[in-house]
């Protein structure tokens, strides 16, 4: 029998975790957990729901920070400021799964999970988000680029949990977007980009851009070669194009059931000059 | 007992709008406040919950099942290995998803933590996964051919064809004509190949029976849409006399689409077992991976067409060779997959010279069943396609030709003297493609961007036709409170039978239809009725049976008012419940029951009819293609179907945008996937299923009535025939936004992009 504990604070959360370690599974929003339990791919002894633990709880914005606990859900945060403000994460949160699993997922839990495919990273990798991470010996930091270390691989000690998540929401200059391709909406991506761009004052050249992309590897990752062939360049259609070719150097997919490695290479690229066309389109330049 | 004409009666009561109204669905409120009770909700006090240990080997011996382990865990009451089931089970497992041993526990979890506990020994067998290989001398035996284990009505056969020797559930060949000289004399002859997908029904509700022994008699408690046939064929398979076995329905049924009209050998024969062997009353319940491998699918089909026209358009000679996969057990009805790609060309074209071979046959992969126009929907995929590529080689306008070679009113079929009854298609066509170009959209200018148009026409008859004669029966019952109960043979899966029994109930006697209540179905009322609510035969012969009682109540009350009033009996008029007479007396109806009725008025109904009326469609798709993605979207869909009389337009409306999710389903997206027999999705995440969003900006529909003489106000049936055309019009359409034949649907993006990149286009 799987032993169910419910914390109520981060105290206890993080001493239950610390009793059990792996035998312990923590219970966010149960969203992809149940259907590994189902499958009977998990069988825990203990399970850990945080969704009680109020220090988890809500998204705060500070005058530079925006803080996302845990345990809020793809809900609450679609239904926040910070998704109309940061485009690319009200994007993305309109296009995962269906309502109720919106309504039961959390930010914490997809984080945690680590799957390469899950709508919610890229975004938030062009954010350069820094995951909380908590134990009974504090608290530790990480870059969520950093974080997720490998196919459905997370930095957390067996005692470590997602507190929370930590990004710059400040800066009103910032366009961006969230392009993704499925088989059906709301089914898992084939390939996802996030987008998130910084021009120059007439926004004819690039100040900064950032690129990431989920499905395309063992784990969503920044696209480097393209973000680094268009800084500075000129925000054409045809720069864009260009520099979106690049976006093979970065990524390493797998045939699934989703689609051909080949396929992806493809939508790829074509999401990357899909996505950033719509963030500059965003920024009001006239191309 | 009626023989269904469209009478002087149906003409006078038209002006009260209750037949041929929008009457909002009775049970619409119950089922969106979340308040309907369906067969997963019934918990008993005393049930025993069933878990069921499955195979992961599609071909094996069972060598040996210890239950010992299982039977060590409290609250475990009861395990059985499949070789100690009741009934025609065998030591062997056919399919990934066959039954191993079964479990009966005090609570699910521990049932299923027992069936965990199960140690067990197989041997495996070689295995074969395709149909057109399993029929070959050298393939592994699955079954030997015509298999009986009491499941369905199988014809006996003989097979010249040396080609198919084993594993064969089924065969039918037909010849019309002289097909070598059709050939000989065409202008033009096109063969095309086609296969179609293994589609999952996907309900909401998974399948879930109760079983309980009552002595010698297994009650089932569960939604089986034909229940009569059901109960022969669990009482074949469990080896009982079918009067032994009673199938109730819950309060509410469960969808079905095909996937609730026959018993599954995976969930009654094992609940049965089990429920025997402890004597309680035991409920198995299959989760969503079981809904897909241990029910049944869509027969994957292989087709091999061939047509010959003449230059200006006529068809002279056709041939349709069909190879369908019947999988692991005749759950399937292969038989009817085979006799309705026979059919069907022949029900909506005129040709001369015809050949047709067809076999079914048992393999290793997940059976296949009843499902939406069975076996009608895949022949019409491929004949429409095939058409159209036709039409194509000989420079002929799609519409023009198919419409030059159409079947009409009275036309004598040459496989049966029988000549068609009400024929609605060219109608169809017509209107269909007026209210289609009102639709037609401004193009975009984004070189990205291809658009396509596609027209298809498809038949599927109404009744199943398995028997020459088909009827039913109904009670209605009168109370002292106002309102009329209707015990019938049908069962309301949301296609909305029991608002069209309303309706015909208020439309005859008077009494409104919010006062009409309809009683599940359960087999052990009174009457008759053998096959259910299957093959959109519900409203034609089941509404008959309804309309026959209704009238017959209505001159009850009738004479009765006459009476109480002091008037002839053709003076009174019913209205909302009150019978009144032409001076402004009235009497509430309730108030005519006598003191011999007891508390109730009962009459009676009947109907039968020879017929098997044919209904038409013909649909319209436009699609929009993402050049740079393979990105399909279906921009617009007219479904222009002939359904004799239009009792509910709302609800034909309902199922017509029905039948177009589950045809682009067919077309564009959903399969299960199986490798060597083994699911490679089966599960809601990655077998797709299409939310609104995939659904047609514009669908319109436009329905035709062409008055069906054999069926109650010229009635015929809808549900099933909606289906056929829908996706054959989206492959169409997509023919012709891309220049490429796409012959093996669900056409995914990636394959149509991966086609339109290819290095031969360019």
């Amino acid at each position: 029998m799987t032993e169910y504990l419910k914390p109520v604070d981060r105290e206890s959360a993080r001493r239950y975790l610390d009793e059990h370690r792996d035998s312990a599974k923590i219970v966010a929003g149960g969203q992809s957990l149940s259907l590994l339990l189902r499958q009977g791919l998990l069988d825990p002894d203990v399970m850990i729901d945080i969704s009680d633990v109020d220090e988890f709880s809500g998204i705060e914005t500070g005058p530079d920070r925006v803080s996302i606990g845990a345990v809020t859900t793809y809900e609450q945060l679609e239904s926040h400021p910070v998704s109309s403000t940061v485009e690319t994460l009200g994007d993305s949160v309109d296009v995962i799964a269906d309502r109720q699993v919106r309504t039961a997922g959390t930010i914490g839990g997809a984080i945690s999970h680590a799957d390469p495919s899950l709508d919610i990273v890229p975004p938030l990798l062009c954010l350069d988000a820094t995951v909380r991470i908590g134990s009974v010996d504090g608290e530790r930091t990480v870059p969520l680029e950093e974080f997720h270390d490998g196919y459905m691989a997370a930095d957390l000690a067996q005692n470590e949990l997602v507190e929370g998540i930590t990004f710059d929401g400040s800066a009103s200059d910032w366009e961006s977007n969230y392009a993704k391709h499925s088989r059906v909406s709301g089914g898992w991506a084939t390939v996802g980009i996030a987008s998130r761009v910084r021009t120059t004052d007439d926004r004819d050249a690039f100040t900064d851009v950032r690129i990431a992309a989920a499905a395309v590897g063992d784990t969503a990752v920044r696209l480097s070669s393209v973000e680094d062939a268009l800084i500075g360049e000129p925000t054409d259609r045809e720069t864009v194009a260009d520099a979106a070719s690049n976006a093979t150097a970065d990524i390493d997919p797998l045939d699934d059931l989703s689609g051909s490695a080949e396929y992806k290479k493809h939508l790829a690229r074509t999401l990357v000059e899909r996505s950033i066309n719509r963030t500059v389109d965003r920024t009001g330049g006239v191309r | 007992m009626s023989r269904l004409r469209r009478d002087e009666r149906t003409v006078q009561r038209q002006s009260e709008r209750v037949v041929g109204s929008d009457v909002p669905k009775i049970d619409a409120e119950d089922k969106v406040a979340g308040d309907a009770r369906f067969g997963s909700d019934l918990e008993p006090d005393d049930v025993l919950y069933a878990a069921v240990l499955y195979s992961t080997r599609t071909h094996a011996e069972i060598d040996d099942v210890d239950l010992s382990p299982a039977m060590a865990i409290d609250g475990v009451e009861c395990a059985l290995a499949r070789p100690d089931f009741m009934g025609k089970f065998d030591d062997r497992v056919r399919h990934y998803g066959d039954v191993i041993a079964a479990i009966a526990a005090t609570g699910p979890e521990t049932a299923d933590r027992a069936v965990n506990a199960i140690d067990y020994d197989l041997t495996p067998l070689d295995a074969v996964h395709d149909a057109r290989e399993a029929v070959d001398g050298d393939a592994p035996t699955v079954h030997p051919n015509n298999l009986d284990i009491a499941q369905h009505a199988q014809h006996d056969f003989t097979i010249e064809n040396e080609n198919y020797t084993k594993n064969i559930d089924d065969y039918h060949e037909l010849t019309v004509g002289d097909p070598d000289r059709g050939f000989e004399e065409a202008d033009h002859v096109v063969t095309g190949e086609y296969t179609t997908p293994r589609v999952s029904h996907c309900n909401l509700d998974t399948h879930c029976t109760i079983a309980e022994w009552d002595d010698d008699t297994l009650v089932l408690t569960e939604t089986l849409a034909s229940h009569g046939r059901s109960q022969r064929e669990i009482a074949g398979f469990l080896e009982i006399d079918p009067e032994r076995v009673k199938i109730k329905e819950p309060p509410s049924a469960s969808s079905s689409f095909g996937g609730r009209s026959l018993r599954k050998l995976t969930v009654e024969p094992v609940a049965a077992s089990l429920a025997r062997e402890v004597d309680r009353p035991v409920r198995l319940q299959l989760d969503r991976e079981r809904e897909f491998v241990s029910t049944a699918t869509r027969h994957q089909t292989q087709f091999t067409l061939e047509t010959g026209i003449t230059a200006d358009g006529e068809i002279t000679a056709m041939s349709v060779d069909v190879v369908t996969d019947t999988g692991a057990y005749p759950n399937g009805v292969g038989h009817v997959v085979l006799k309705n790609s026979r059919d069907r060309p022949l029900d909506v074209y005129r040709i001369p010279n015809y050949e047709y071979e067809g076999v079914a046959a048992f393999t290793n992969n997940v059976p296949g069943g009843e499902y939406r126009a069975i076996g009608s929907t895949q022949l019409t995929f491929a004949l429409e396609s095939h058409l159209d590529e036709v039409a194509a080689r000989a420079g002929l306008d799609r519409i023009t030709f198919r419409r030059k070679n159409l079947v009409e009113e009275g036309y004598v079929r040459p496989h049966t003297e029988v000549p068609i009854g009400s024929c609605g298609v060219d109608d169809c066509l017509e209107r269909g493609l007026r209210r289609f170009e009102e639709l037609e959209r401004d193009e975009t200018g984004d070189p990205r961007i291809t658009r396509g148009w596609g027209v298809a026409v498809g038949a599927h008859p109404t009744t199943s036709g398995a028997t020459s004669e088909d009827s039913s029966e109904a009670i209605l019952t009168l109370t002292a409170d106002g309102t009329v109960t209707a015990h019938t043979g049908a069962v309301d899966q949301g296609q909305g039978i029991d608002t069209v029994i309303a309706q015909i109930v208020g439309h005859e006697t008077g009494i409104p239809t919010s006062r009409v209540d309809v009683e599940p179905f359960s087999t052990t009322d009174r009457f008759a009725d053998h096959l259910g609510s299957i093959a959109s035969r519900s409203t034609y012969i089941i509404g008959a049976a309804v309309r026959d009682a209704a009238i017959a109540l209505e001159r009850e009350l009738h004479d009765r008012a006459a009476s109480a009033l002091d008037v002839s009996a053709d003076a009174i008029e019913i209205q909302d419940g009150v019978a009144a007479s032409p001076n402004g007396e009235g009497i509430p109806v309730e108030q005519l029951l006598s003191p011999t009725d007891g508390d109730e008025l009962e009459v009676y109904g009947s109907a039968s009819s020879t017929e098997t009326p044919v209904s038409y469609g013909a649909h319209f798709a436009a699609v929009e293609v993402d050049v740079e993605t393979g990105d399909v979207d279906v921009l617009t869909f007219v479904a222009s179907q002939d359904v004799g009389h239009a009792i509910n337009p709302k609800m034909i409306e309902g199922q017509l945008e029905g039948a177009i999710q589950h045809g682009i389903e067919f077309a564009l997206y959903s399969e299960l996937q199986l490798d060597r027999g083994m699911p490679k999705n089966a599960n809601l995440a990655d077998y797709p299923v299409i939310s609104p969003k995939e659904m047609p900006e514009d669908v319109a529909c436009e329905i035709v009535e062409s008055n069906e003489q054999s069926g109650p106000y010229g009635a015929k049936g809808v549900g099933t025939p909606s289906m056929p055309p829908v996706a054959p019009a989206i492959m169409n359409a997509l023919a012709d936004a891309t220049g490429n034949r796409f012959r093996d649907p669900p056409i995914d993006s990636e394959t149509v992009y991966t086609e339109l990149s290819s290095e031969d286009r360019r």
